[in-house]
């Protein structure tokens, strides 16, 4: 029986589809459009869970702002996290992003890294409008923490890399949650929600208890979005046991590792230091069987649910004396979704 | 079977404690990081004065950090920061006549594209309340810019607003400022969309 309240999928659409059509609005249309116009437009236009800018508009909301006063902001997020998608899916090799071929698939890595690299200084634009939507000192406020964040978010891109081209088989959970903390809950949850708190309290709420509530989602999130990777179906929109081929380091894998034998350790080690396209099918399902069978599975289940109580408790000490409203309850049902979406 | 439950549960209460205090180093060791790095930027004083000079400094660096990426088609942003105020900008130090509250504004601009703003400003009177008409275009045939108005802000100040709708034609428009009452000019206006 579903827990979170539908409000969760309606918030995320009514926020969603403004904020994609500020994006359209941003997205230039000029030459060269096929080479590079069209590219920036490709994965915006393949739409998305739009987690990031609904997050960004509803905390904004739930400290005194405007839906437009966020707007600009919200729309910085989706295009900085579109561009990173685009990067992502070239380090990682992805052949699927949001149910269709990759955008270096179709276009070529080199015009890829191009639209990657345009979509990111596109972010800048509704981050200078910020000036006039929401005064001088609050969108350099925004500025700051975006800086911050970029480079969080590089230094777990770094960190996630490194240990693939080192084919590290060492990785802690405080290793992995490290990377988790830099790499997807900068971006995914902690800046849209200072960005948000800062436009709503025009510069005065205290921003470092985002960082705890945002890692705890974040976390939880991501672990989720691994644990989807293993028995994904047609509408998750990427490809089964992806991570395994793309040798990622999960929560599940570095626990299979802790656990498995040493000759299931050398096996493992030995198909991670192969190339993407020399690791095959039943090699990546034997992995997968191995972590079911050594409770890899199951222990990232449970290290979830924890991550998500400790979420909750956050959330109670940022938005506990706050009226309630639609998006204070989004916020708290955000939660309980992380862990009922199938995508 | 009962002994099995109680090892499982134990286990998987284990498992939570363990994750979640593990979870609180990891962001604690992480905020302490952030304060370490906040208190090493925040040394010396910092005051509203500095805000829109930091925002030129940050502005610039991601430009360059941008331009390095060997980015294509850079010369929008580069136009828009060789003016990095012409988003919002107090019109303070205009030469006039006047000091008074009348001989300042600020200026808030709506536009998905590049925009230029150039005024000469010399209220007649301290009482002058700006109002601008139509700014017609330079360009023979053009359609006049209609969305710039002048407003009271909050601080009871005159704040110009300009919204450039999306299909508006690229170009120089120009126009008085007149008096609200008296309808006598106290200076010019003319704004530039670049492309």
């Amino acid at each position: 029986m579903p827990q979170t309240p539908s409000l969760v999928p309606q918030v995320m659409q009514q926020y969603g589809a403004a904020t994609r059509e500020g994006v359209r609005r941003y997205l230039p249309t000029g030459l060269p459009h096929r080479y590079f116009y069209d590219l920036l437009a490709e994965y915006p236009g393949r739409g998305g869970k739009m987690m990031r800018p609904s997050i960004c508009i509803a905390t904004a909301r739930v400290f005194g702002a405007s839906l437009e006063e966020a707007l600009c902001s919200a729309i910085a997020i989706e295009l900085i996290h579109n561009a990173l998608l685009i990067h992502d899916d070239i380090q990682d090799e992805s052949e699927i992003r949001r149910g269709e071929p990759t955008l270096h698939l179709v276009h070529g890595i080199p015009l890829a890294i191009n639209a990657g690299d345009g979509l990111l200084l596109l972010s800048l634009r509704p981050l200078l409008d910020n000036v006039a939507n929401v005064g001088a000192s609050v969108a350099l406020g925004i500025l700051r923490d975006t800086e911050r964040m970029a480079w969080e978010t590089a230094e777990g891109q770094a960190m996630e890399l490194g240990w693939r081209r080192d084919n590290s088989i060492d990785v802690t959970d405080a290793d992995y949650l490290t990377m988790v903390l830099k790499k997807t809950a900068w971006l995914g949850v902690i800046y849209p929600s200072r960005v948000g708190a800062l436009i709503g309290s025009r510069g005065s709420a205290c921003l470092e208890q985002f960082i705890r509530f945002g890692f705890f989602l974040g976390a939880a999130f991501q672990i989720q979005d691994d644990l989807l990777n293993l028995v994904a179906d047609d509408q998750y929109g990427k490809e089964l046991n992806g991570d395994i081929f793309e040798g990622k380091r999960t929560l599940m894998l570095t626990h299979c590792l802790r656990r498995c034998t040493d000759k299931e350790r050398r096996r493992i080690r030995s198909l991670l230091e192969l190339p993407r396209s020399e690791r095959y099918v039943e090699e990546v399902e034997w992995v997968r069987a191995l972590m079911e069978s050594c409770g890899s599975v199951r222990y990232a289940e449970i290290v979830a649910h924890g991550l998500a109580g400790a979420a909750l408790h956050e959330y109670w000490c940022i938005f506990g004396d706050l009226p309630d409203s639609n998006d204070k309850k989004f916020i708290h049902g955000l939660i309980t979704w992380v862990f009922e979406r199938t995508q | 079977m009962m002994t099995e439950n109680t090892a499982s549960q134990r286990s998987v209460s284990d498992i939570l404690k363990g994750a979640v205090g593990l979870g609180y180093k990891v962001v604690d060791d992480h905020i302490g990081q952030g304060r370490v790095a906040a208190q090493r930027v925040r040394e010396g004083s910092y005051n509203s004065g500095h805000v829109e000079e930091d925002i030129t400094q940050l502005i610039n660096r991601m430009v360059y950090l941008a331009k390095e990426m060997g980015v294509v088609a850079f010369d929008v942003m580069s136009a828009v920061m060789q003016d990095p105020r012409s988003a919002s900008r107090s019109a303070s130090a205009t030469p006039g006549p006047s000091e008074g509250p009348a001989s300042q504004f600020t200026i808030e601009t709506r536009s998905t594209r590049p925009v230029q703003v150039k005024y000469q400003f010399s209220p007649t009177t301290p009482r002058f309340e700006p109002s601008v008409p139509v700014l017609h275009s330079a360009d023979k045939g053009g359609p006049p810019l209609t969305g710039v108005k002048f407003v009271s802000g909050e601080d009871k100040r005159p704040v110009l607003k300009i919204e450039i709708p999306d299909q508006h034609p690229p170009g120089t428009y120009t126009g008085p400022i007149v008096d609200r009452n008296s309808k006598q000019e106290g200076g010019t206006l003319s704004i530039s969309i670049l492309r």
